[in-house]
């Protein structure tokens, strides 16, 4: 980070736009500019991606794998009058989305697997639970906040248009186009998030209200 | 959706119309389940404000920064050896396109003359057909009066005047006498 702020102390970057900005990398490969625009957004795709996988490892590959399509696709794709944090949004949502569904496609195919053999490697993919590293434990110490986990229990529909309205403000028009549904489904979405969510939470309290009276 | 699960969930997003959200507001204070449903959806929606925002690992976000900047360094110079390339090719087309349009140029001027002097030397060894034209005018093609050459151009000429004949009777070519045309009037 000391790096970055090193680099756009040069000239006031911090006041020019992100379209300007975008404008000055592609034109000139500025160094300054990019890091301007990395700090401006990165907390935000960041979170948006960590909420979703809800593992850390993954979702820093993800959102390396982002920002290597964003450089390598810049000059084919992003059209300089579009927002660029919602062309980025799209790119990291893309990512996202098609990493979660890989991996439910590896969870289904193993599940299909009904012959010994197959069973046996199954099983053998499963981590013993007395050899979790501490990486691991710290993972699941964040993933007891209630709140995110309560977030990765929704499916990932109803998740994806949560997080992109929090962290993103989006509205739902571009909520709809990033998720190619309509602007009615992604509201309907966002209600049903917030149904279940608050059911989550309202179980939780009975949890709690039972631990209490024990 | 029924309209009203579409209308609280676009309240509590702020995506209404300030007409809408003012007639919403009004529905609201008439019917206490729809106001009951649209302050829990509120009171769960505002407990996502509490959702942490992650840096990214900062030898993350500096190890991407440099590959970024290495990657378009990269293409920027991909492209310019391509424009350069292609520029240089161009420039090169140009000039094979101009060379050989001026040899072309060059030798069909060569031909022209070597055609006009065969053509020139042909007229004096062959022999002319004089034609008339429309207008009674006769002509002789590609005749050539210079000296020496023009014995047999004389001889055809003196042919061709030997063919015409004589007016024996002028009333033949004498004009048609004037007709009277009557033409209609209106008066």
């Amino acid at each position: 980070m000391e790096l970055l702020k090193r680099h756009t102390g040069k000239q006031n970057y911090s006041s020019l736009k992100d379209r300007e900005l975008v404008k000055q990398f592609r034109r000139k490969a500025d160094e300054s500019a990019f890091n301007e625009l990395m700090n401006r957004h990165q907390s935000k795709i960041y979170s948006y991606i960590y909420s979703m996988i809800q593992n850390p490892e993954t979702a820093n590959d993800i959102f390396q794998e982002t920002f290597t399509k964003v450089v390598t696709k810049m000059d084919d794709t992003y059209n300089e009058q579009g927002k660029w944090i919602a062309w980025v949004m799209r790119i990291a949502h893309n990512a996202t989305i098609d990493h979660i569904r890989k991996q439910k496609r590896y969870t289904d195919v193993n599940s299909w697997y009904s012959d010994d053999d197959s069973k046996t490697d199954y099983f053998d993919r499963l981590e013993d639970e007395s050899i979790v590293d501490a990486d691991d434990q710290m993972v699941d110490k964040e993933m007891k906040s209630s709140l995110m986990s309560h977030i990765s229990k929704l499916p990932e529909e109803q998740r994806s248009v949560v997080l992109l309205r929090h962290y993103y403000e989006m509205p739902f028009k571009e909520i709809a186009e990033l998720t190619n549904v309509s602007i009615n489904t992604a509201l309907g979405r966002m209600r049903y998030a917030l149904i279940n969510l608050r059911k989550y939470f309202e179980e939780e309290r009975q949890l709690e209200l039972k631990h209490a009276k024990k | 959706m029924q309209k009203n699960d579409e209308f609280s969930i676009r309240y509590l997003m702020r995506e209404m119309d300030p007409s809408e959200e003012i007639e919403f507001e009004r529905e609201m204070m008439f019917d206490e389940n729809l106001l009951i449903e649209v302050e829990s959806l509120r009171k769960t929606y505002q407990k996502l404000g509490k959702l942490p925002l992650k840096e990214a690992p900062p030898d993350l976000v500096n190890k991407i920064a440099s590959d970024a900047i290495k990657a378009r360094q990269e293409q920027m110079k991909r492209s310019n050896r391509w424009t350069s390339f292609m520029s240089r090719s161009v420039a090169a087309a140009a000039a094979a396109i101009l060379i050989i349009s001026t040899t072309i140029y060059f030798s069909n001027g060569q031909a022209y003359t070597q055609t006009d002097t065969i053509q020139t030397t042909g007229i004096t060894t062959e022999s002319i057909d004089p034609w008339v034209d429309r207008s009674n005018m006769l002509h002789f093609a590609g005749t050539s009066l210079q000296e020496g050459n023009s014995q047999p151009l004389q001889l055809e000429v003196d042919q061709s005047f030997s063919k015409l004949k004589l007016i024996n009777s002028e009333t033949g070519f004498a004009p048609s006498p004037r007709k009277i045309v009557l033409t209609s009037s209106s008066r």
